[in-house]
């Protein structure tokens, strides 16, 4: 009897997490579940969430400006315009791909274009490709929800402080980091 | 049954890893172009030298210099600013329409007439108030150029009623036509 007792014992133990690696491996094949026992039953879940990702889709652009014009120059994300220069710019944009309606985090940071020109970002975001005009204003670590085909888009603006800035071709940078809330 | 166990669990945690990535990035420049402002200066006065009182009016000529009417003695030079600005771009030019030169209570009306050429080139060319001329260069260059202006114009000296020097000031304004 304790011979037996020692043989079913492990048997019984084997039954449950036996049964819960079937349920997992029934979402990866049922080419190994073959060779478990065949009373082997259970459930395990697996949430699969669309792939995450953000595109940069145009550069920011304030243009040209004639040094000494302006201490400042501000460019609108919302209506693209521009307090000075020749208004030759282009809003800086970020199209999200995401799960749908799912919510992610947006994060971003910028490098001044030079020592003498700060650079201070002017965010917004919406789900429609469309609405850059509506598009309201995003913070650093603002929680967004995609639209129905998991996108969401991003328009970049600001101002540059151009105080003490001399005659030259200048380029920062801008990097937005998106993370599922999960 | 160990075995299988041991496999299945490292499917699973392979699944696992595959969709773990819920965090991207990607990066946008910030760019502006500054270009330096726009300056005149004044070089040389305009002279007409020693015109007698009662003789043709006399008149230079802004692109050479030289005076086509009318006749003087002493010191004759055309008058001569210099423009810089950025490369490549446009620049409305204006100047008055006419100076008058006085000498207490004398008067000779002066009426300008301007010329300008790229620093380095031989020939001016005749511009007209309110008109444009372009730097020279490539658009967007960030480092100064030099565009010349060379000075005539007539004189109306029917008004004069004294012999003597008379004097006045030209105003000649730029502005870059788009920036």
């Amino acid at each position: 009897m304790a011979h037996a007792a020692a043989y079913t014992l492990p048997r019984a133990a084997l039954r449950r997490p036996l049964a819960v690696v079937l349920g997992l491996l029934l979402f990866v094949g049922s080419t190994s579940a073959q060779s478990a026992t065949d009373d082997a039953t259970g459930k395990a879940f697996i949430n699969v969430i669309g792939s995450l990702s953000v595109v940069a889709e145009f550069q920011l652009d304030f243009g040209t400006i004639v040094v000494g014009s302006a201490n400042s120059v501000t460019l609108d994300p919302n209506t693209g315009a521009v307090t000075a220069g020749d208004g030759n710019v282009t809003v800086g944009k970020f199209q999200i791909f995401a799960a749908d309606k799912s919510t992610i985090t947006i994060d971003y940071t910028a490098t001044d274009p030079d020592t003498n020109i700060g650079f201070t970002p002017s965010v917004v975001g919406d789900k429609g490709n469309n609405n850059q005009a509506t598009a309201a204003a995003l913070n650093s670590g603002d929680n967004v929800q995609t639209n129905n085909n998991g996108r969401y888009r991003v328009w970049v603006g600001g101002t540059l402080d151009l105080t003490g800035a001399t005659a030259g071709s200048y380029s920062g940078s801008f990097t937005l980091t998106i993370t599922y809330v999960l | 049954m160990k075995k299988l166990l041991t496999s299945a669990f490292l499917l699973v945690f392979g699944v696992s890893v595959a969709f773990a990535q819920n965090t991207d990035n990607d990066q946008i420049s910030v760019s502006v172009n500054l270009v330096p402002a726009l300056t005149i200066t004044p070089v040389t006065n305009l002279s007409y030298g020693n015109v007698t009182m009662g003789s043709t009016n006399p008149v230079m000529s802004a692109t050479t210099g030289a005076l086509t009417a009318g006749s003087s003695t002493g010191t004759v030079a055309a008058g001569a600013m210099n423009v810089q600005g950025a490369p490549g771009e446009s620049v409305t030019i204006d100047w008055d329409n006419t100076v008058n030169l006085v000498n207490g209570g004398s008067t000779v009306v002066y009426t300008p007439a301007v010329a300008g050429k790229d620093s380095g080139a031989s020939t001016y060319t005749a511009l007209t108030d309110g008109g444009t001329f372009t730097l020279s260069g490539t658009q967007g260059g960030t480092t100064a150029v030099t565009h010349n202006l060379q000075i005539g114009g007539s004189l109306d000296i029917s008004g004069a009623t004294t012999a003597g020097s008379h004097t006045g000031n030209l105003t000649v304004t730029v502005t870059y036509t788009s920036l």
